[in-house]
């Protein structure tokens, strides 16, 4: 009869709380040196200025979140649904926006949350006076 | 003194395993993709088996995944229409390539520059990464839907197999066929050697090898049953085969005899692949796993070991134990 090879462990699963990649492990340290990846070909330079933009790009972004809270907004999702709310609020990682008065086919929900990758853009009106 | 197989599970797919690959060997090791109709396909170490992320952002069944040789890249197919480049050390979604139908096929050049892909619209696409708002070259000539596409002869040729039964070489720079081989059943799998330009290829119940310049026929076998998927190993000692009845099969190459047969999974198996080193092979069924096997059943490497049987009895061995081959994970 033979004997069944050993094992040291089970290969271990997903660990059901996130989606993984672990920027501690020794690979990840080693080839993304910088948290944010380039978009193109890295030199000093090219980096700095790239940065330059990124945090340009984000701030004007966080401050349009901003000027975007107890406005009307209008947002188009995938299944060609469209929606008004009156925006609230923002989660950090901007992956949730909290909305009140969302009009949907089912009447208006007092309070909402809106699942950002399944949202496609959105507008709203910014005051001509700021 | 022979040993019993004792096959790792990969679980955490909730659906259906279609495609799996692995990258080249890095100085981190080597890496395994797979593709599941669950619409996440999941990276991990190559050796163990371990998860290092699942790439999430296609809204579909992804039919096809790869890695480049350097495992820093990755790349899927999938039937929400896109292909799909990945950063395959942080994860992030890099680059969503439209088609016009469901996608089957992706495959890096070697210097990983190109992205050919291949599905249901029967084009083939050629997208140049560092480019990726110009639009791909097109191959048309299929008329039915593309299941595999690969780079070979150092990424100057394509070889296809297609729905209408037939693997046909095209040339890359022409854009033409160069030679189209017809078969009796549709072609369930296609693997391409580049060290001795060998292409296996499984139909109905045959594994063949072909030289992939000439496309000529080497050898081939008949199996037990119905083959999904088959590969070489890099030393060309051995093949694996995994068919409709959730078996995998082990002939040696030479004499095309059958040495060892495995039962362990609960579905057909859809693919199976040799590891860079030829030291394991993957099968992934629909059964939803993932399961690794040893090519010398026995030997210390990755999660095995090699334990002596005095060592079984021994207050040493706390720390291994002893299973039955269909241990669930």
């Amino acid at each position: 009869m033979k004997t069944p090879v050993c094992v040291l462990r089970l290969p271990r699963g997903p660990d059901g709380t996130s989606r993984g990649f672990d920027p501690s492990s020794a690979r990840y340290q080693a080839l993304c040196p910088s948290t944010i990846s380039a978009s193109g070909p890295v030199d000093c330079v090219d980096l700095r200025s790239e940065q330059r933009a990124r945090s340009f790009l984000r701030e004007r972004y966080l401050r349009s979140l901003i000027a975007m809270v107890k406005r009307d907004v209008k947002f188009t999702m995938y299944e060609k649904v469209k929606v008004d709310a009156v925006f609230a609020g923002s989660d950090i990682d901007i992956l949730n926006f909290q909305v009140e008065d969302l009009e949907t086919p089912l009447g208006v929900q007092k309070e909402a949350l809106i699942r950002c990758p399944d949202v496609i853009c959105y507008s709203f009106e910014i005051d001509s006076n700021l | 003194m022979a040993m019993r197989q004792t096959p790792l599970t990969c679980s955490g797919h909730t659906r259906p395993v279609v495609d799996l690959a692995f990258s080249g060997i890095t100085p981190y090791g080597y890496f395994l993709i797979s593709a599941c109709k669950d619409g996440k396909p999941m990276l991990r170490q190559g050796d163990t088996g371990d998860w290092i992320g699942t790439f999430l952002g296609h809204k579909g069944a992804v039919w096809g995944a790869t890695l480049n040789k350097e495992a820093t890249k990755a790349a899927t197919a999938a039937a929400d229409f896109t292909a799909k480049v990945w950063d395959a050390v942080t994860g992030d979604e890099i680059l969503s390539l439209a088609h016009k139908h469901i996608v089957k096929s992706v495959n890096f050049t070697q210097d990983s520059n190109y992205l050919l892909t291949g599905g249901h619209d029967k084009v083939l696409r050629i997208f140049d990464l560092s480019k990726p708002e110009a639009e791909p070259q097109e191959i048309s000539g299929h008329t039915s839907a593309i299941k595999k596409a690969l780079w070979c002869n150092n990424d100057k040729q394509i070889l296809t197999a297609a729905d209408d039964k037939t693997v046909r070489l095209w040339d890359r720079s022409s854009m033409e066929v160069v030679k189209t081989l017809p078969f009796d059943a549709s072609v369930s799998s296609m693997e391409y050697i580049p060290d001795g330009e060998v292409l296996v290829i499984s139909y109905g119940k045959t594994v063949a090898f072909y030289n992939a310049l000439s496309l000529e026929l080497i050898k081939m076998i008949d199996a037990p049953a119905s083959v999904h998927s088959a590969s070489l190993h890099p030393e060309k000692d051995f093949f694996v085969v995994g068919g409709d009845d959730f078996k995998l099969y082990k002939y040696d190459y030479n004499t095309k005899e059958e040495l060892e047969s495995y039962k362990g999974h609960f579905g057909p198996v859809h693919c199976v692949r040799f590891s860079p080193d030829g030291e394991l092979y993957a099968s992934g069924s629909e059964d939803g796993t993932l399961r690794l096997w040893q090519t010398a059943v026995g030997k210390t490497y990755g999660l095995w070991k090699c334990v002596l049987p005095e060592e079984l009895v021994s207050e040493n061995s706390d720390a291994l134990y002893s299973t039955a081959p269909e241990i669930k994970a």
